[in-house]
């Protein structure tokens, strides 16, 4: 995990990890080169899984230390785990068995859910479930996500190269109609760093160039040398839906100051092509490691990052961010945090958007169940089912 | 006969073979490679160029589809890159689910257009003629899809009620088999009747014109055996050729219903198979659909000389 390969994304969570010894069976002794406040958080990651140091092909064989193992899987339909027998904390997890059904469709969900198919469903924009709510049925909890999906301006690409132009792009956009819009009737603006991720996130409302003013975006593209507006070209990811959404309603906003929007929606394999190659102009899509700040901030902004795809470099960004992760103090580290997204935000070299507010949806019998924030791990090993 | 058939084999075999080159090359013109999907997934490939090497991409185009064809002449179709299963195993897991949505479909199908058809033919410019044809024509103008959706939210709502998840094979539970499959193949099977009841009222409109229905009628035979005997029976080929190609089309082309449903067939495999860029996955698939579209299309060709005597093969 440490490789220093230019290919190898998740080495900038680790970057500063001098040495590691295993002090006897249970413990392991890690030195660092200075400071480093996520280290907690990135080593909670599943690019830091304990696996056995025998030589064996992962992509063969699943092993892990989680309280459930994989049984049986049907690609992209459905995944069966059964209960760890030796799981690590005495007495869980409380399910023999977890059947996990794969439905795209919003709807499906819904009516798997409410005909008792299902017994929870997580991640579904509050506006959508809304219906479901009011039947009164099922218990529920509202959360805020963070998947935030970003469009990367390459500002190695005219004319994104241009600050101004940057700006312009930023100030015409209305992101709250666009987080309205893609919660179905409910939805939050995110900064740089999500709002799920509470107190590192800033009220959007404080960051420059975020409260939408065309006439102010219109004058300051004139400045720029635009005074006619330009055509330019995004590509985003065709799955989940959101990137359309928010592409769609980007170029009706951008149209207002006379750009034009051309963009087009790819698979996945495209997209990771097109950042590795940083073969786009902008670039729909969205990139989380951890839930700390500094996996949003770091990665994408310094310099020398792994993640930084669109060729940012600023030495005042690549100080700050180098400063927020040796801060240890919450409070110190927190001011970091907001200094360097304002920074970010004058920069305008992300146009970042919204988020639905979120709904977990359970049947009251099922006890235990607490959404997590990170929807790749689903908080199973306290459930249990009270009927 | 035996001509006939060879020569089709041989044509049957040298249109696999053609849409083998097709499937090998164009899942590698899309960009983006398996290696990136994964990528995608893991966020952890460290030596994309090694990754490629163990997966036998960095070899030329030719030495792998050489390589791959040579395993499918000796029935091996390759290991999924996704699933490390061999690709073979992964289709006859999914097989089941598509043969048996598109066989229900086909049959429920057939059991509303071919009455409804023959009844709208016999009473041209009737009640049942314009009532026919209205659902046909809404029949078709309504996306599957949309109807799908509107039975899984109502029938939750009213019945709190929807078909099980995942498949159960009807040698574990008929019963369970049945609830799942009835519903999706019910919106498959009115669909696709609103095309074959056109089929089938045109085919016999033109067949009741013709001389030897003028003769039966003048026999003083009854209306039921001239219409069922004798004119349906002249205009099953179209009819058939329709049916042929409907079953080639839902073994792998029904992906939203089964999407929609939760059913792993084909269509989803395949789907499935060319987001991740799993290449023998895809390539397999599309071989084994191919195949079979051969030997329906045979299977049907050879039919048209049962249902019609005057046809010989040479």
């Amino acid at each position: 995990m440490l490789a220093d390969d230019p290919e190898n994304i998740k080495r900038d969570l680790f970057s500063l990890i001098k040495s590691a010894e295993a002090v006897d069976r249970y413990t392991v002794r890690i030195t660092l080169s200075e400071p480093f406040a996520p280290l907690l958080d990135n080593l909670a990651t599943v690019f830091a899984s304990i696996v056995p140091r025998a030589d064996i092909d992962y992509k063969q064989v699943v092993i892990g230390t989680g309280p459930f193992v994989l049984d049986s899987f049907t690609r992209g339909t459905r995944y069966v785990y059964k209960r760890h027998p030796s799981y690590f904390e005495p007495g869980k997890p409380y399910l023999d068995e977890i059947d996990l059904h794969i439905l795209r469709d919003f709807a499906t969900r819904a009516a798997a859910l409410r005909a008792g198919r299902i017994d929870v469903v997580d991640l579904l924009p509050y506006g959508q479930a809304l219906p479901i709510i009011k039947e009164g049925t099922l218990v529920w909890e509202r959360y805020q996500g963070i998947f935030s999906v970003h469009l990367r301006l390459n500002v190695a690409k005219a004319p994104l190269d241009n600050e101004k132009v940057r700006q312009a792009l930023s100030l015409a956009l209305n992101r709250q109609a666009i987080a309205i819009a893609l919660g179905g009737g409910e939805g939050v603006v995110n900064g740089p760093v999500p709002n799920g991720l509470g107190r590192w996130a800033m009220d959007w409302r404080k960051l420059p160039f975020f409260t939408r003013d065309v006439a102010k975006a219109r004058q300051i593209l004139r400045e720029a040398g635009f005074p006619n507006g330009f055509t330019i070209d995004a590509v985003g990811g065709s799955s989940p839906d959101n990137r359309r959404v928010i592409l769609e309603a980007i170029k009706a906003q951008w149209a207002q100051i006379g750009v034009t929007l051309n963009f087009r929606l790819v698979d996945t394999a495209t997209v990771q092509r097109v950042r590795f190659q940083k073969d786009f102009v902008i670039l729909a899509d969205n990139f989380t490691l951890s839930s700390d700040p500094d996996s949003y901030l770091f990665l994408e902004y310094h310099s020398k990052s792994s993640g930084n795809v669109g060729s940012y470099a600023d030495q005042q960004v690549d100080r700050l961010l180098e400063a927020q992760r040796r801060e240890i103090d919450p409070a110190k580290r927190q001011a970091l945090v907001h200094q360097t997204q304002a920074l970010i935000a004058q920069k305008a070299w992300i146009i970042t958007t919204g988020d639905p507010i979120y709904v977990s949806l359970a049947w009251p019998y099922v006890k235990g169940f607490r959404h997590n924030n990170i929807n790749q791990y689903l908080p199973l090993k306290n459930v249990w089912l009270d009927k | 006969m035996r001509p006939f058939l060879v020569r089709r084999l041989i044509l049957g075999l040298a249109a696999v073979l053609g849409l083998s080159v097709l499937a090998f090359g164009l899942i590698r013109i899309i960009p983006g490679d398996a290696v990136m999907a994964q990528l995608a997934e893991s966020g952890n490939v460290a030596d994309l160029t090694a990754a490629r090497a163990q997966l036998g991409l960095d070899r030329p185009f030719a030495v792998q589809y050489v390589a791959w064809l040579g395993g499918v002449v000796r029935g091996d179709l390759g290991t999924s890159f996704w699933s490390k299963r061999p690709v073979m195993q992964d289709l006859l897991a999914a097989l089941p689910v598509s043969v048996e949505l598109a066989v229900l479909a086909m049959v429920l199908s057939m059991l509303i257009s071919l009455p409804l058809g023959a009844a709208a033919a016999a009473r041209r410019g009737g009640a049942m003629d314009v009532g026919a044809r209205l659902l046909s024509f809404s029949g078709l103008s309504v996306p599957h899809f949309w109807i799908a959706t509107l039975v899984l939210l109502y029938g939750s709502i009213w019945f709190r009620w929807v078909p099980p998840l995942g498949y159960v094979s009807p040698r574990v539970s008929f019963g369970q088999n049945l609830e799942q499959f009835f519903i999706p193949a019910a919106i498959l099977g009115v669909h696709l009747s609103a095309r074959s009841l056109r089929l089938v009222r045109s085919s016999l409109l033109e067949a009741l014109q013709e001389d030897y229905i003028r003769t039966a009628w003048a026999k003083g035979l009854p209306g039921a055996r001239v219409l069922w005997g004798h004119a349906l029976r002249n205009a099953l080929i179209p009819i058939l050729t329709i049916l042929g190609s409907q079953f080639t089309y839902l073994l792998s082309g029904s992906v939203i219903l089964e999407d929609i449903f939760s059913l792993s067939g084909i269509g989803r495999y395949v789907v499935e198979a060319i987001t991740h860029r799993d290449y023998p996955a895809v390539q397999g698939a599309i071989l084994f659909t191919g195949l079979v579209v051969v030997g329906v299309n045979l299977v049907i060709d050879l039919t048209y000389a049962w249902i019609d005597p005057r046809i010989r093969y040479q």
